[in-house]
């Protein structure tokens, strides 16, 4: 292809006014087709209509994949961008199956060469990217691979007994501290926090409410659990992991609190001690609109509004930006503004 | 028909209505009318007081009718009826005598200004009522009879006509005007209000006097009433009567205040209740449910809305669901119908259960299923019809599952698509095994059972005969590690299954369009379709088509936010998706909150969500489409 990717930002009018820090985000190539972009563009990923998946770097195109039929895929980087994950359905459109396992390739970013490392959905990479977790609902199992050494280390049997959607969250603290979500038999959600050398299980938060649902983020190594409920009058809550490092049992601290509904999961970058989420403002208990990007202040513990009246129903990292999806259109967090 | 043959003769018979109005039958008859607001009927009020003495009896001359009558005087009439019965009188002029029949008018005096003799007259309403019931409303005198709580011989078949249930909102508002154009309504609605009136008096008299006998005798006559129209009857026509001038009320009113009373109540659904209130049950219940259990469980929904999020792990599906309350009020917006409670966790095809869902909708006599969770019972209303489907138009692929038989003797191999569950349904794996058996076992049939691996006990002498499929907990409709003991003997090596599904919801290409899901159940059901771009056109198509739906493909990721979480801005997890009714409370008719149905949530958890989502989810996945196909459409015939 060969395309020098700019990534064009257009600064709207309406948002400007309205919203100080999230910005339309536009590239010069339709972002159906744009797979991932490095933060200074120098690298980028397309997926073609020929059943192929390159890589452009400094004008050469690369081709990664070449699959028999029309697939899709979406891609997994943290802030740093040493290596990338590809979540590959090779069957998108000739089997649609939500609870299926897709492919999983792993690259350098930058490099040429591409490896599968497994089958499951929901990739992520921790500890500077030499760690990459992944999900499968088939074997229900959390499956831990060691990027250096290529391998599978461990994994983990999630419990859940009653929803064959759950996905659950994962985050690493350490390689011996890792806390993820499950469900129990009473329906209640749980983040515990397991040692694969001692293969233990220790509790850490757990729900109170029926409904809510919990994500889990790393902000500034700060593990933070949002155990959040999308029903307006149920309490929604940012609670803190205090003793992570130490031995259990562990301790939380609610750090923020609020009865509206809050939607979707909590974001956060590990560089800053700042945490995104969707809360509605809604008055009508029927609907969740208005809902509006919020940011929480992990220093200051307060926080404000990001977007105004702006129906945004997702905020998710990529790369280490933060994007936000609105009314069919993609928006990026733009840092300076913001400040 | 009636109704019409009515209305147009609306004016005429308002002939008979000369310069006619209603005077309150109490004995303080001196008091003025009931039309002091009417200029017109003021003046000839006070005429009447003065007259009144002077007023010959009945003329049947007058009733033949000379002088129309005056709009301003039939408002009059309309204007001092119970409010609620406005609307049915105003619609057929016989309900008017019929409602002076069984004195709901508060009337038992007609004036009348007889131009002929220039004179104002009084006629006692029996009289009246008695000429239109031999005259014009003979049909009445008919429905007179047969609807009069002595008439013990109707009785039977009055309480066993209830009012339909209505599947949706739309079939609701048609329910509503079906019943406002049956005369029998009028007679229904006098009854209630004789009822209420009843029990407000012995309401009083327990207040103010204390008169037991009076009380009682009010009591009886209200019960009477009650017992000669069926006490659920009665219920419906309290709220139909209350509101026959107001659709929406009497909808919001008969399906919020009754779904899970009706599901507990028929025992087609009631497993639907059972499956909501499995973890209130003890193990004693779990084999016999009865009615009366059932209103236990709904009572505890009543009392413990929280009780819905959840469900019995049976029947496998996305959670936590609405609460009871909200979860009710869905089900009562929603057009797919629930006649099965169906799982889809335990199937490995969304296409399959999407399309089941839709050939259900627009064919469900031809796909009625039974209630059940045993033994994968439960994705059997999400199977069997697209497997039908998809071998009817030769795409046996979509549904992926494929079971093979090689005969050993005779080296030949026989392959068809099968589906794990329990029943004997051509399709099913137990049947399969059952046709293959015939090469072994020279008479009779034989019957399989799958039963669950760790209950098959080889030395027990009940499995040392027969055909029995053992079956891991793992197994889903799709794909299911078993093996089958014949006589105590393994038959695996000569059976293989395999899960390659190949089916396209809509097409890539010209090519595989023509074959996709979407065209085909087009072409095969001769549905129209037509894009759904907005909320205007999505309000639009459901109120146009009362038994169409829309169907799409969303992402994920933009409905489910919490569960689905975004990695990039190409991600997006499809998900075919059903919008089966909009939320038309009063208090959100400016809203665009609709009824969505995804593959994820069971056929009993319809959830509402804003457009604005909706949008967003097919927005995303549109752009990704190959040939940038915009998946959401109305559906209908």
């Amino acid at each position: 292809m060969g395309l020098v990717v700019k990534i064009i930002l257009i600064l709207n009018l309406n948002t400007l006014l309205f919203a100080q820090s999230l910005i339309p985000f536009t590239a010069k190539v339709p972002t159906a087709a744009l797979v991932y972009f490095t933060k200074d563009a120098e690298i980028s990923y397309y997926k073609k209509r020929s059943h192929t998946f390159d890589m452009v770097a400094k004008n050469k195109t690369t081709q990664l994949l070449k699959l028999d039929e029309e697939f899709h895929l979406w891609p997994h980087a943290s802030y740093l961008e040493k290596r990338i994950v590809f979540e590959v359905d090779p069957t998108y459109y000739s089997h649609l199956n939500i609870k299926k396992d897709n492919d999983l390739y792993l690259s350098q970013i930058g490099s040429n060469e591409i490896e599968l490392i497994g089958r499951g959905i929901q990739p992520k990479l921790h500890l500077a990217d030499t760690w990459i977790s992944f999900y499968s609902p088939s074997r229900k199992r959390i499956f831990f691979y060691h990027a250096p050494s290529k391998e599978l280390k461990f994994n983990i049997e999630v419990n859940n007994p009653i929803n064959p959607y759950f996905i659950p969250q994962v985050e690493m603290i350490n390689p011996q501290t890792i806390v993820y979500t499950d469900v129990n038999q009473k329906s209640q959600t749980a983040a515990l926090v397991f040692n694969p050398i001692s293969e233990s299980f220790e509790p850490l938060y757990q729900t109170t409410q029926a409904d809510s649902f919990l994500s889990l983020c790393n902000a500034q190594s700060q593990l933070v659990i949002a155990d959040f409920s999308q029903k307006q009058g149920n309490l929604s809550a940012l609670h803190i992991a205090l003793n992570l490092k130490d031995s259990p049992p562990y301790q939380t601290k609610q750090i923020y609190q609020n009865d509206s509904a809050h939607i979707g999961s909590i974001t956060c970058k590990e560089t800053d001690n700042l945490i995104y989420f969707i809360k509605s403002f809604s008055s009508n208990p029927s609907s969740l609109l208005p809902s509006d990007l919020v940011r929480f202040n992990l220093s200051e513990m307060k926080y404000e509004k990001i977007s105004h009246n702006s129906n945004i129903n997702q905020v998710y990292l990529m790369g280490g930006e933060v994007f936000a999806s609105q009314k069919s259109k993609i928006l990026i967090l733009n840092e300076e503004g913001s400040q | 028909m009636f109704h019409r043959f009515w209305q147009s003769l609306l004016n005429k018979v308002f002939l008979f209505f000369i310069l006619c109005f209603v005077t309150k039958s109490h004995a303080q008859s001196e008091v003025p009318g009931l039309f002091e607001s009417l200029d017109v009927l003021i003046q000839v009020d006070q005429k009447n007081q003065r007259k009144q003495t002077e007023i010959p009896l009945f003329d049947r001359r007058i009733l033949q009718g000379q002088i129309f009558l005056e709009e301003k005087q039939l408002n009059s009439i309309l204007f001092n009826l119970p409010r609620n019965l406005t609307t049915l009188g105003q619609d057929n002029p016989c309900s008017l005598i019929h409602l002076m029949n069984i004195n709901q008018l508060g009337v038992d005096h007609i004036l009348f200004f007889d131009r002929n003799e220039n004179q104002l007259k009084r006629v006692g309403s029996d009289k009246i009522v008695h000429h239109y019931l031999n005259g014009i409303c003979s049909t009445q005198r008919a429905l007179d009879k047969k609807l009069n709580v002595r008439n013990q011989s109707a009785m039977a078949q009055i309480r066993n006509t209830l009012i339909p249930i209505p599947k949706h909102i739309d079939q609701c508002y048609q329910l509503h005007k079906a019943l406002g154009e049956n005369p029998e309504s009028t007679y229904f609605c006098g009854y209630v209000h004789q009822v209420e009136r009843f029990q407000q008096i012995a309401q009083e008299s327990g207040q103010v006097s204390q008169n037991i006998n009076q009380i009682r005798s009010t009591n009886l006559r209200a019960q009477k009433i009650i017992d000669f129209m069926g006490k659920n009857n009665f219920k419906d026509y309290q709220i139909f009567c209350r509101n026959t001038d107001q659709p929406r009320k009497f909808c919001d009113q008969i399906m919020n205040a009754r779904f899970f009373e009706r599901m507990a109540k028929n025992s087609l659904t009631l497993p639907f209740v059972k499956s909501q209130c499995s973890n209130l049950q003890t193990k004693s219940h779990s084999t016999g449910y009865s009615t009366e259990k059932a209103m236990n469980c709904i009572q505890a929904m009543n009392s413990k809305p929280e009780l819905c999020l959840f469900h019995n792990p049976s029947y496998s599906s996305y959670f936590p669901k609405e609460i009871c309350p909200s979860l009710e009020e869905n089900l009562n917006l929603s057009r797919l119908p629930i006649l099965s409670y169906d799982c889809p966790g335990k199937v490995e095809n969304d296409l399959a259960i999407q399309a089941s869902r839709i050939l259900s909708f627009f064919e469900p006599d031809k796909y009625n299923y039974q209630w059940g969770s045993k033994d994968l019972s439960c994705t059997q209303a999400l199977t069997v019809p697209y497997i039908d489907f998809a071998s009817k138009i030769d795409q046996e692929q979509g549904w992926g599952t494929q079971a093979c038989y090689k005969n050993p003797k005779k080296g030949s191999r026989r392959c068809q698509p099968i589906v794990f569950h329990n029943h004997s349904s051509k399709n099913s794996f137990r049947s399969f095994i059952e046709k293959t058996l015939k090469d072994f076992q020279t008479k009779g049939n034989v019957e399989c059972q799958l039963i669950a691996k760790e209950l098959f006990d080889p030395k027990r002498l009940e499995y040392q005969s027969g055909c029995y499929i053992l079956i891991e907990p793992s197994c889903n409709a799709n794909q299911c590690p078993f093996e089958i003991k014949f006589n105590n003997r393994s038959l695996d090596p000569l059976v293989d299954v395999q899960f390659e599904p190949k089916g396209w919801y809509s097409g890539l290409s010209e090519k595989t369009s023509n074959f996709s899901f979407e065209q085909s159940l087009i072409r095969q059901l001769k549905l129209s379709s037509q894009s759904i771009k907005n909320a205007k056109q999505a309000k639009k198509f459901l109120e146009e088509n009362p038994n169409g739906i829309i169907h799409g493909i969303a992402c994920a990721e933009e409905l489910y936010p919490q569960n689905y979480r975004r990695q990039g801005f190409s991600q997006c997890r499809p998900l075919p998706i059903l919008i089966t009714g909009r939320d038309r409370k009063v208090t959100n008719q400016n809203e665009n909150i609709f009824v969505v149905q995804s593959v994820i949530d069971s056929n009993s958890s319809p959830r509402l969500m804003d457009w604005s989502y909706i949008h967003n989810a097919v927005h995303l996945y549109h752009q990704i489409h190959p040939q940038k196909k915009w998946s959401l459409n109305g559906i209908s015939r």
